[in-house]
């Protein structure tokens, strides 16, 4: 193996290992570090993930509609490779998937029990705020972090020739740079971050099919079955993975799309419709009317708590996130232009999302407050299982079950096959078609990592840490956005006038 | 190259400075002088303005004085316009930061509405056959034609030219290997067009923002003077932060001599 060549590759799975054996062999050390840090962060920054959050949707809206909206990610004659559908649903599945059936249901109840003190818990005002803010935190703001690091690579791999590499969108500011050690850095924390965050959230994944399951065939709780699923899932994840990326994640996808549209079509006519409507109407005008005031609000005086621990959270969880979905929304979406590019993310997995939420939230808030049906203690004691005990209310609740057991398994199949691709492509030097070993290697690491830490309790540990790997990617977002006007700038003025 | 020029005299800057400044005017071959002041009543106005008119005589210039009363700006342009000035000097002095806020900077905004060149004199240790080092930094524009007929000019005595032109790096490899070619093909176009006037001649490209690098490269190479263009078709930043030329302008190292495109 050159190691020149493979130094991202052989320093990030180092770091890996030696955070796996930490959190394997003294996980409450592991939890203590990853604790302090992780708090003083969410202390401390708060307001640097708003600002900068907020910063990410201005800017993503700028370049939508403003003078650079007409350039191609790709060169000038190339077509899309996805259509519309197939593209979305990779999106969303990559965007989102698995969280957010884990809190379609589960955030709405948490915030509703649990709002900001200078809101009554239980209270309508309440719930208002619970589905208002459950839009927030799923809205415009985690798909404009995206767009951001999407379009950076995107825009310098398929118009520029350049590798698709994070490191690669800062030739601009750089230079050759980005092929040294500054630029290997980069690279190395996003593969730091990637790894960390997929693993974290198939663990948690892995447990709530395990709760879905235990609904079913009522299977008893122990760590034992939870590793089973991961064994069984990390086999379908690594097949996908192998067929490629055009084949096993598009049909993944495309089914999962379906069956989530299935569901959400039975859920809205067996349940409680007018007042889904009436839910997602009223959540929309109230989301949409106090978008920037929530953007910015720290609620310093009263309910900053509760901003940390949710709204910080969140935002500095996208950003951690954003190197991986960054990487793999790029890669699906060359020839589009910027404007379609833009819209494309902020409008169409967003509605999607807040339909998501109508529904499932609003028929648990519906329950709740004009049935008496206590879901929101539930949810408050255990996220995993309340989506479980709401279709227990509907029609066919077990079919449901097992059909929201599907789709989370498929969820995690094209969330670990997604993220199995990015990383051997960030470790292959950007290459599109990685080794079969690297993608072997990455999809068993991402599924030991989450097996071990799931044993040893050292799972939240190793959630702590990715988000304490979101800060130094905020300040990489933004000086991402820098590099990009440097870069559109130079087109529009030397390019396309041929001076 | 400058037949006649205006020079606004406020009566506080030093005559150490002017006495410099009347030495630094024999590269240009300038023997007209218009001294304005503005503000003072008339009598006031002689009476600041005699013991510049002494050094500039004793230099064997040709003294005119005027005075008038008004804002500063519009009068120096107004001023340069009637007595039909080819030149607009001032003795520069760097002015702290607050007292631009509170006070405003004339010779910016001068720099920014003048039709005609302007020259800020900077201190200059030299003795006038030292002074011989002209920097001319180019963005390849129109106004590069004025610069190469002003610095070409028989009559002006620089000797040394360095002739620079920084640019923002392209979006990606390639595309900077071909913009670096392309700089140092017209680079060497522009030294070409010149190498008649100069025993030496040197070129170089540099990235970054053109105003910080102009400076940088300034007070590297110990220039005397910085002749550069000034760009009406500003964008919005320089809307904002002013063009490089009025930036260049008030850098503390090295005279400059701003040439308007019209």
């Amino acid at each position: 193996m050159n190691l020149k060549n493979n130094s991202v590759f052989i320093i990030s799975f180092i770091i890996t290992l030696t955070l796996v054996a930490a959190g394997f062999f003294v996980p409450e050390k592991l939890d203590s570090v990853s604790s302090e840090i992780h708090l003083w962060i969410i202390e401390n920054c708060g307001w640097g993930y708003l600002l900068s959050a907020f910063i990410f949707l201005v800017f993503a809206l700028f370049l939508g509609l403003g003078p650079y909206k007409d350039i191609k990610l790709g060169k000038d004659d190339e077509k899309p490779q996805f259509t519309y559908f197939g593209w979305f649903s990779m999106l969303f599945a990559a965007g989102m998937g698995i969280g957010l059936i884990f809190w379609g249901v589960a955030e709405p109840l948490n915030h509703f029990s649990n709002p900001p003190g200078y809101i009554d818990s239980r209270s309508g005002e309440a719930a208002m705020f619970a589905m208002k803010h459950s839009f927030f935190h799923w809205g415009f703001h985690p798909w404009a972090i995206y767009i951001v690091m999407s379009l950076g690579i995107a825009y310098f791999s398929f118009r520029r020739g350049m590798a698709p590499l994070i490191s690669s969108c800062f030739y601009p500011l750089m230079g050759d740079k980005i092929f040294g050690p500054a630029g290997k850095t980069i690279d190395i924390l996003a593969v730091f971050a990637t790894i960390f965050g997929i693993s974290t959230s198939l663990g948690l994944g892995a447990m709530q099919i395990h709760s879905g399951l235990t609904e079913v065939f009522s299977l008893p709780q122990e760590t034992g079955y939870t590793l089973l699923i991961i064994a069984v899932v990390t086999f379908f994840f690594i097949m996908s993975s192998i067929t490629g990326l055009s084949k096993g994640i598009q049909i993944l996808s495309k089914t999962n799309i379906i069956i989530l549209m299935l569901l959400i079509l039975f859920m809205f006519i067996a349940g409680p419709t007018s007042y889904i409507l009436n839910t997602f109407t009223s959540t929309l005008g109230n989301y949409l009317s106090s978008l920037v005031s929530m953007s910015l609000n720290l609620h310093p005086f009263q309910g900053y708590e509760w901003t940390k621990s949710w709204t910080v959270f969140y935002w500095a969880w996208w950003i951690a996130w954003s190197p991986f979905v960054g990487l793999f929304v790029a890669s699906i979406s060359r020839g589009r232009t910027i404007k379609e590019f833009v819209f494309g993310l902020l409008l169409v997995p967003t509605l999607l999302t807040f339909v998501w939420f109508s529904i499932f939230g609003g028929a648990a808030l519906y329950l709740q407050i004009e049935l008496g049906a206590d879901l929101a203690s539930t949810a408050v004691n255990d996220v995993s299982i309340v989506l479980f005990k709401l279709f227990n209310y509907y029609p066919l609740g077990l079919g449901l079950t097992i059909l929201a057991v599907l789709l989370l398994a498929v969820f995690f199949i094209t969330s670990a096959d997604s993220a199995t691709f990015v990383l051997a492509m960030m470790t292959s030097n950007g290459n599109f078609n990685p080794s079969i070993s690297k993608k072997l290697s990455w999809g068993i690491t991402q599924s030991l990592v989450a097996s071990v830490l799931l044993v040893s309790g050292g799972l939240e540990a190793l959630q702590k840490m990715s988000i304490a790997a979101a800060l130094p990617f905020a300040v990489i977002l933004l000086l991402l956005c820098i590099s990009l006007v440097k870069a559109f700038n130079y087109e529009l003025k030397y390019e396309r006038t041929n001076k | 190259m400058f037949k006649k020029i205006l020079l606004p005299i406020a009566g506080y800057e030093s005559l150490k400075k002017a006495e410099k400044l009347a030495k630094y005017l024999l590269v240009f071959n300038i023997r007209d002088i218009v001294l304005l002041n503005i503000g003072s009543s008339k009598s006031k106005a002689h009476e600041k303005m005699k013991p510049y008119v002494d050094v500039f005589q004793k230099n064997n210039f040709n003294i005119q004085t005027k005075w008038s009363l008004g804002d500063e700006t519009s009068e120096i342009i107004k001023a340069a316009v009637l007595c039909r000035a080819e030149l607009i000097c001032f003795l520069w002095k760097k002015k702290n930061t607050l007292k631009r806020i509170v006070f405003g900077n004339i010779t910016k905004d001068v720099t920014r509405l003048s039709t005609i060149p302007v020259f800020l004199f900077k201190t200059s240790e030299k003795k006038p056959e030292q002074i011989n080092k002209v920097l001319f930094p180019t963005d390849f524009e129109e106004t590069d034609s004025k610069i190469l007929s002003y610095i070409t000019d028989s009559k002006l005595k620089f000797e040394h030219l360095i002739i620079l032109h920084a640019g923002e790096r392209a979006p990606d490899p390639e595309t900077e290997k071909n913009r670096k070619n392309k700089v140092m093909e017209n680079l060497e176009n522009l030294k070409n067009s010149c190498i008649d006037s100069f025993s030496e001649i040197e070129v170089f490209s540099s990235v970054g923002k053109a105003r910080k690098e102009i400076i940088k490269f300034a007070k590297k190479h110990d220039t005397d003077l910085i002749v550069i263009g000034k760009n009406d078709s500003a964008s919005s930043y320089s809307a904002i932060l002013g063009t490089s030329a009025e930036a260049v302008s008030q850098n503390k190292y090295c005279s400059v001599l701003i040439i308007p495109p019209q």
